[in-house]
C-alpha cells in the first residue's frame, strides 16, 4: 500500500529488513532467559537495576504517557514554523509500525516507545566526547554540558530515540512560568533523550535514605511520568533486581518482548503481547 | 530587609528555626512571615528594618527575600543528602554567615564542580553526573 | 556595588535581583528567566505544594493535582483518590498548564474600540462592564423586549450552567441555546423520551464481557473514553467491538471493527435484536409494556433479519447471525453510545438491544443518569419572565421547554438573519464560539454581524472575542472555584492552582453582580452573595457545608450528600416508556457524482472543549492534526486519485474547499472521508480554511438535530 515512511526509517529499513528474518525464532521463549551477557541473569547485579515493561495488551494508544513525559520534562511545543521543519522531540514517542508489515514485530498499530536503556547502548561507544554513559543502576544517561551536538550518537541508536535540539527551545507566549524546576532546559545544540524520569528516582532515594525505610516496589511502579499518567496502566516501572518486583515477573512472562534482540543491545525495556 | 544572622544566633536560634528544609528537605527554604512574627509581632533589637516586619504583616504580603546563593538550573543539590545523610554541619559550606550582621548582597557560596567533586571523592560520595545534574 | 542604603531600598522591590542578574557572567541555558511571583501569605519561597482540583478539558470530571512551586504551576497529574480516574490522566488533561498560561488569554474587561474585528479594545472595571451590561439589557427589559437577548451557551450542565439558566428565565428570555443539535442533544433526547431519565448513560466497562462500541467516541475522547480506559487497567478486559465508518489510531485494543454504513447503524444493532427475539433469548420484560413495542416487535422479526439488513446495513449476514449469539454468550455485554453518536435511530436500537441483552442499570452493562441535585427555590417571576415561559425561541423549539435538550441551534443565524419570530439585540457567548465550530459557520459569522451587541465569557483570545463588543472574561478552569459532579455520585472540587493570572472573573460572580444591578425580580432571584454560596445552596448541603468543603479539600473529592457507593444504589431500569424511535431512520442522502465522498467529521483523541487550537502541544501530537490538519482517505480511493500519504489535498464541499494533508490508511471505509474537527492552529479570525465550514448544517426538521453524516465532498491532489 502506498504510504510515505517516517524520517528515519530508510536508514534503519535496511538494517532491520535483514536483521526480522532472524527475528522470528529470537522473540520465542522468556525475554531474559536467552541473554548471554547480562549479569542480571545470574542474579550479580545490584539493586537498583531500573526497567520498563509496556503492556500493548492494556495500551489504548491514547498517547498520555507522550503528554506526561513532556510536560515533566520540559519538552516545549514547536509552534507550526519549526513543527513543519524538524523532527519533534518525544522522549515517549509513538512507534509508527509503517505501511510495509511488522517491521518491529509488534503489531500493527504504533506503539508507546522510551529510550531503550540498552545494557549495552550504542550510543555510549559513538560518543567522541563522552556526553553519555551507562549508569550503574542501568539508566544511559545524557549529559546535556558536555554534547557538542555531533548526532553520532543518533547515527549509532538502532531505535531512532535520540533527539536534537535543531532550534532554541522557545516557550508559548516566552513565558517560562510552567516550567519543571527538577529537569534542566536544554539548548540548542544538544541531544535528548529519555531518562526514565530519574529526577523522581532520585527524590524516591534520597527520601527513603532519609527515613531509613527500604523502597517499596508499589512505590516505584507508576514512579516516571509516564506510567503515572497512564489511565490503564499499562506502563510499569521497577527494579529487576529486585526478586519480589512487579517488573521482574512481567519481563520474566512469556508475553515479553524486547525490540530488535538480535542486535544484542539488551534493552531494559520489555513490551508485553498475547496471551501468557 | 537587612537581616543580621549574628544578632539571631545570639538569641540562641537554630538554623533550622528560618530554613526548615535543611536538614529533611533538597531547599532549606526561607522564614515565612509567620515565622519571623513569632518573635516579631513586637519591636525587637535596634535595627531600622526591624519594624517592615510587622509592615509586610499589615500588608499581608510575604516578605520578598533576595535568594543570592542561586544553583543554576541544571544542578541538583540536596541539603537533607548532605546535612543529614553525610552529616555536615551549615558552616561547613555556608562559612562566615554566623558571624555576618549584614545581609549578603552577592552569592557566599561558590563552589566549583571541581570542588564538589573534590569532596565526594574524599567522602566516598558518588561523582557520577546524575547524581547531582537534572 | 551599590551602598546599602540603596539595597535596602531596593530590596523591598525585588529590583535588585534583577541587577545582581545582570551581573553574571553569562546568561544560563538551562535555567529559565522568571520573573518573581508575589508568594501568598504563609507559602515559603521555592516551597512546592499540590492543589487538587478537577481538570476541566473536557466533561468527564477527572480528579487532578496540579503542583506548584514558586506560586507557580508547573505540572498536572491525576489525582489517585478519584474514582472516576484513579491517578491516571489523559492527554488533555495533562496539558491544562498550555490553557493557563496561554499568551492569548484575555487580560480583563474591555469594550471594543473601533469596529468589529479590528481589535482594538479599552480596559475597564468589572463594576463598569457589569454596568454597562445591566444597562442595556435593563432598556430591553424596560421596553418589554426581554426575548431579544440571546445566550448561545457551549456548557450542557454544572451550577454555572444552571446560574445562567436561572438568569434567563428571571429576565424573561426563552432563548437560552445550547449546542445539544450538533452534539449530544441526539442521546440526551432518546435516551430521555424512552426511559424517562436525564442525563448521559455510563457504562461499567469493568465488569462487562463484551463491549461493542458505536462510533469512535469511546477510543477519542468522548465522556466515555476514560472510563474506558481506566476499566483496561484490570486483569482481565473486556472483548472489545467497534462499529463504525473509520477507526483511529487509538483504537488498538479493539478486537474487530464493524464498517457499518453510514447512518444505518440501527439496521445493524435491529438485525442483531431480530436473532435475539428468533431465538428467544431476549429479556423482553423492560419493553413489553412500552409504547410501541409490539409494532418494533413485529417490523424487526418480519423485515429485519440479517439477511434483510445486510445489505443496509454494510455488516455480513453470517456475522450479524454469530455477534448475536457471542453477546449473549459472553455476557454481560453492552452497546455503547455516547454524546458523539448522533444517530437518534441509532441510540434507539442501542437501549432496545441493551435491554434485550439485560444490560440497562445492571452490572457490567449501561446506567441510566439520575437527577442532578439541584436545591435551589424557584426563581421569583414577574409579567415579563411569566410572558417568556410562553412565548416562542428563536430557534423554533417546543414553546415552554427550557433544557439543553430541546435547544437547535442550527436554526440561530436563519433567526436572526431574517429578524424572525422576533429581533436579536443581545447575544451572550458562553463557551461558544459558533462561526468557527458549527457547521453552517459562515451563516454565523453573517447573523451575528447583524446583532447590535455581542458579549463573550471567553478566557482566551478566539472569533467570539474578536467579533465582540464586550468582554467579560471567565478564568481558565485552573483559576476558579466550584464544585461538580464528577459521576458514580461523588462530587469533585475545582479550586484555584494559583493567584489569578489576570482580572479576570468566574462568569457565575458575574451573574450575580449583573443580576443585583438589574434589580427588581431578577435581583431576587439571586440572594447568594457569592458563587460559592450559590453552589453550597444548591447542593442543598443545610449546615454541612464547612464538613463538606473540608472532605473535599483534603481529597479533591468525595460523596455527594445523601449517596453511597454507586453499585449499592439501588435504582433500577422500570422500562421504556416508548421504542417507536428505534426504526424510524432518516432517508439516506442520495449519491452524487460530483461529490462522491460522504465527510465523516470526528472529534480524535486530541480534542478538548473548545478544540485543541490553543493547547500546541495537543497539535503536536504524534498522529495527531499537527498544524496543517488532515482528511483521513482510504487506500483505494488514494490510489485512484493519485493520492500519497502525507500529499497536499483540496476538499471541496458545496460550502466550501479547504486545503488538508491527506492522511491514507486502511481504517476507513472507502468513499468516506475522515475530517477531524476542533482546530488546526490558524490565526484567530482567519476562518476562510477552517476544516469545519466544509459542514453543511442540514437538520431533522422534527427535532433541529445536525445530521452529522450528510455532507458530501470531493477530494482532489493540489500542487
Amino acid at each position: 500500500m502506498s504510504g510515505r515512511l517516517p524520517r528515519q526509517a530508510s536508514r534503519r529499513e535496511v538494517l532491520t529488513l535483514a536483521a526480522t528474518a532472524a527475528a522470528g525464532a529470537a522473540l520465542k521463549g522468556s525475554a531474559l532467559a536467552d541473554e548471554k551477557s547480562v549479569a542480571l541473569a545470574r542474579g550479580k547485579a545490584p539493586s537498583p537495576q531500573w526497567g520498563l515493561a509496556i503492556d500493548l495488551d492494556r495500551c489504548s494508544r491514547c498517547q498520555a504517557c507522550v503528554v506526561a513525559c513532556a510536560t515533566e520534562n520540559n519538552v516545549l511545543p514547536l509552534g507550526p514554523q519549526v513543527f513543519a521543519s524538524t523532527r519533534p522531540i518525544r522522549w515517549m514517542d509513538m512507534l509508527d509500525p509503517g505501511g510495509r508489515g511488522d517491521l518491529w514485530a509488534l503489531g500493527r498499530w504504533p506503539a508507546p516507545i522510551p529510550c531503550m536503556q540498552c545494557e549495552r547502548p550504542e550510543c555510549v561507544k559513538a560518543c567522541p566526547v563522552g556526553a553519555c554513559y551507562r549508569s550503574e543502576d542501568g539508566i544511559v544517561v545524557q549529559v546535556w554540558d558536555r554534547c557538542i551536538g555531533c548526532r553520532a550518537c543518533m547515527i549509532a541508536c538502532p531505535y531512532g530515540r535520540r533527539y536534537y535540539n535543531w532550534t532554541q527551545p522557545a516557550w508559548p507566549g516566552g513565558d517560562p512560568s510552567s516550567a519543571n524546576p527538577d529537569v534542566a532546559l536544554r539548548p540548542v545544540g544538544v541531544v535528548e533523550k529519555c531518562t526514565f524520569c530519574q529526577h523522581r528516582i532520585r527524590a524516591v532515594l534520597e527520601r527513603a535514605r532519609l527515613d531509613d525505610e527500604p523502597l517499596d516496589d508499589e512505590q516505584i511502579q507508576r514512579l516516571p511520568a509516564c506510567a503515572a499518567a497512564c489511565p490503564s496502566r499499562a506502563i510499569t516501572f521497577g527494579d529487576l533486581a529486585d526478586p519480589h518486583s512487579a517488573l521482574l515477573a512481567l519481563a520474566q512472562s512469556s508475553r515479553a518482548t524486547r525490540l530488535l534482540p538480535e542486535l544484542g543491545t539488551h534493552p531494559r525495556v520489555f513490551y508485553l503481547r498475547g496471551k501468557p | 530587609m537587612a537581616l543580621g544572622h549574628k544578632r539571631h544566633m545570639e538569641a540562641d536560634m537554630k538554623c533550622i528555626s528560618c530554613h526548615p528544609g535543611a536538614e529533611d528537605q533538597a531547599l532549606a527554604g526561607f522564614p515565612t512571615l509567620a515565622d519571623c512574627m513569632d518573635c516579631h509581632h513586637k519591636p525587637r533589637g535596634e535595627s531600622p528594618d526591624e519594624p517592615k516586619v510587622r509592615w509586610y504583616a499589615q500588608q499581608k504580603q510575604e516578605i520578598p527575600w533576595i535568594r543570592v546563593d542561586r544553583l543554576p538550573g541544571h544542578v541538583y543539590f540536596s541539603h537533607a543528602a548532605h546535612v543529614t545523610s553525610a552529616k555536615m554541619t551549615c558552616e561547613d559550606c555556608h562559612q562566615g554567615i554566623l558571624q555576618r550582621t549584614q545581609p549578603l548582597a552577592l552569592p557566599d557560596i561558590h563552589p566549583s564542580m571541581q570542588e564538589c567533586m573534590r569532596c565526594h571523592r574524599e567522602r566516598g560520595a558518588s561523582n557520577e553526573c546524575k547524581t547531582c545534574h537534572k | 556595588m551599590a551602598d546599602l542604603d540603596r539595597r535596602g531600598f531596593l530590596a523591598g522591590t525585588g529590583l535588585a535581583a534583577g541587577l545582581l542578574a545582570g551581573c553574571r557572567p553569562r546568561k544560563d541555558p538551562y535555567t529559565p528567566d522568571k520573573p518573581p511571583v508575589p508568594l501568598a501569605p504563609g507559602v515559603r519561597m521555592g516551597a512546592q505544594t499540590q492543589v487538587l482540583s478537577t481538570c476541566g478539558m473536557c466533561d468527564v470530571g477527572c480528579g487532578i493535582r496540579v503542583r506548584v512551586v514558586d506560586g507557580r504551576a508547573v505540572r498536572v497529574e491525576g489525582n489517585a483518590d478519584s474514582p472516576v480516574n484513579r491517578g491516571g490522566l489523559c492527554a488533555r488533561g495533562l496539558a491544562g498548564l498550555d490553557v493557563l498560561y496561554h499568551p492569548d488569554r484575555v487580560r480583563g474587561p474591555m469594550r471594543r474600540r473601533g469596529g468589529r474585528g479590528e481589535n482594538r479594545w479599552e480596559v475597564m472595571s468589572w463594576d463598569d462592564a457589569v454596568g454597562e451590561l445591566a444597562a442595556r439589557l435593563g432598556r430591553l427589559r424596560a421596553a418589554e423586549q426581554a426575548g431579544r437577548l440571546v445566550l448561545l451557551d457551549g456548557q450542557w450542565r454544572g451550577n454555572t450552567h444552571a446560574l445562567l439558566g436561572r438568569f434567563m428565565a428571571a429576565f424573561g428570555s426563552p432563548n437560552h441555546i445550547g449546542h445539544g443539535a450538533t452534539g449530544r442533544s441526539a442521546i440526551l433526547e432518546t435516551v430521555r423520551t424512552m426511559t424517562g431519565r436525564p442525563g448521559l448513560p455510563r457504562y461499567d466497562f469493568q465488569h462487562a464481557g463484551c463491549v461493542l462500541l458505536l462510533g469512535t467516541g469511546a477510543l477519542e475522547s468522548s465522556s466515555q473514553a476514560m472510563p474506558l480506559g481506566v476499566a483496561l487497567a484490570a486483569a482481565a478486559r473486556p472483548r472489545l467491538y467497534c462499529a463504525s465508518l473509520r477507526l483511529p489510531r487509538t483504537a488498538a485494543l479493539v478486537d474487530e471493527w464493524f464498517r457499518v454504513l453510514p447512518g444505518r447503524a440501527s439496521f445493524f444493532l435491529l438485525g442483531l435484536l431480530h436473532v435475539l427475539l428468533r431465538e428467544q433469548l431476549a429479556d423482553e420484560s423492560a419493553m413489553e409494556k412500552a409504547d410501541g413495542f409490539e409494532a418494533l416487535r413485529a417490523v424487526v422479526l418480519a423485515e429485519l433479519s440479517p439477511k434483510q439488513v445486510e445489505a443496509r446495513a454494510g455488516i455480513d449476514a453470517d456475522r450479524i447471525e454469530s455477534l448475536a449469539r457471542e453477546l449473549v454468550a459472553i455476557h454481560p455485554s453492552v452497546v455503547v453510545v455516547d454524546e458523539e453518536t448522533k444517530d437518534r435511530s441509532a441510540v434507539a436500537a442501542a437501549l432496545v438491544l441493551n435491554a434485550a441483552l439485560a444490560s440497562i442499570d445492571a452490572r457490567g452493562g449501561m446506567r441510566l443518569g439520575a437527577d442532578e441535585t439541584a436545591a435551589w427555590p424557584a426563581p421569583t417571576l414577574d409579567g415579563v419572565a411569566e410572558a417568556a415561559a410562553k412565548s416562542p425561541a428563536i430557534d423554533g423549539r417546543e414553546i415552554g421547554r427550557r433544557d439543553a435538550g430541546a435547544s437547535r441551534i442550527l436554526a440561530v443565524p436563519g433567526a436572526i438573519l431574517s429578524g424572525k419570530p422576533y429581533p436579536v439585540e443581545v447575544v451572550l457567548l458562553h463557551y461558544s464560539n459558533p462561526m468557527f465550530s458549527k457547521p453552517g459557520g459562515a451563516r454565523f459569522e453573517a447573523a451575528l454581524a447583524k446583532v447590535p451587541f455581542v458579549v463573550s465569557f471567553s478566557p482566551i483570545v478566539d472569533e467570539s472575542v474578536r467579533f465582540a463588543d464586550l468582554v467579560l472574561p471567565d478564568p481558565t478552569y485552573l483559576e476558579r472555584w466550584d464544585v461538580l459532579a464528577a459521576g458514580q455520585g461523588t462530587l469533585s472540587v475545582a479550586q484555584p492552582v494559583v493567584a489569578p493570572l489576570e482580572n479576570r472573573m468566574q462568569t457565575g460572580e458575574v451573574l450575580l453582580r449583573l443580576a443585583r444591578a438589574l434589580g427588581g425580580t431578577v435581583a431576587r432571584s439571586f440572594p447568594w452573595k457569592t458563587y460559592r454560596e450559590a453552589v453550597l445552596a444548591r447542593l442543598d448541603v443545610g449546615g454541612r457545608g464547612d464538613d463538606l468543603l473540608d472532605e473535599l479539600g483534603s481529597k479533591g473529592t468525595c460523596m455527594a450528600p445523601g449517596k453511597s457507593d454507586e453499585a449499592d444504589e439501588g435504582k433500577s431500569f422500570a422500562g421504556f416508556i416508548s421504542v417507536a424511535t428505534a426504526t424510524q431512520t432518516l432517508p439516506l442522502l442520495e449519491e452524487s457524482r460530483e461529490f462522491p465522498f460522504l465527510l465523516c467529521p470526528f472529534r480524535d483523541h486530541s480534542y478538548a472543549e473548545g478544540g485543541f487550537r490553543h493547547v500546541s502541544r495537543l497539535a503536536e501530537l504524534p498522529n495527531g492534526p499537527g498544524w496543517s490538519g488532515y482528511v483521513e482517505i482510504a487506500p483505494e480511493d488514494a490510489d485512484r486519485l493519485g493520492i500519497e500519504d502525507g500529499d497536499w489535498v483540496a476538499v471541496t464541499s458545496k460550502v466550501a474547499r479547504v486545503e488538508l494533508r491527506a492522511r491514507v490508511h486502511e481504517q476507513i471505509r472507502p468513499g468516506v472521508l475522515g475530517l477531524p474537527l476542533g482546530g488546526w492552529g490558524r490565526v484567530v479570525g482567519d476562518l476562510a480554511g477552517a476544516p469545519s465550514r466544509l459542514l453543511e448544517a442540514r437538520v431533522d426538521p422534527a427535532t433541529g438535530q445536525w445530521l452529522a453524516w450528510e455532507t458530501r465532498a470531493k477530494v482532489e491532489r493540489v500542487g
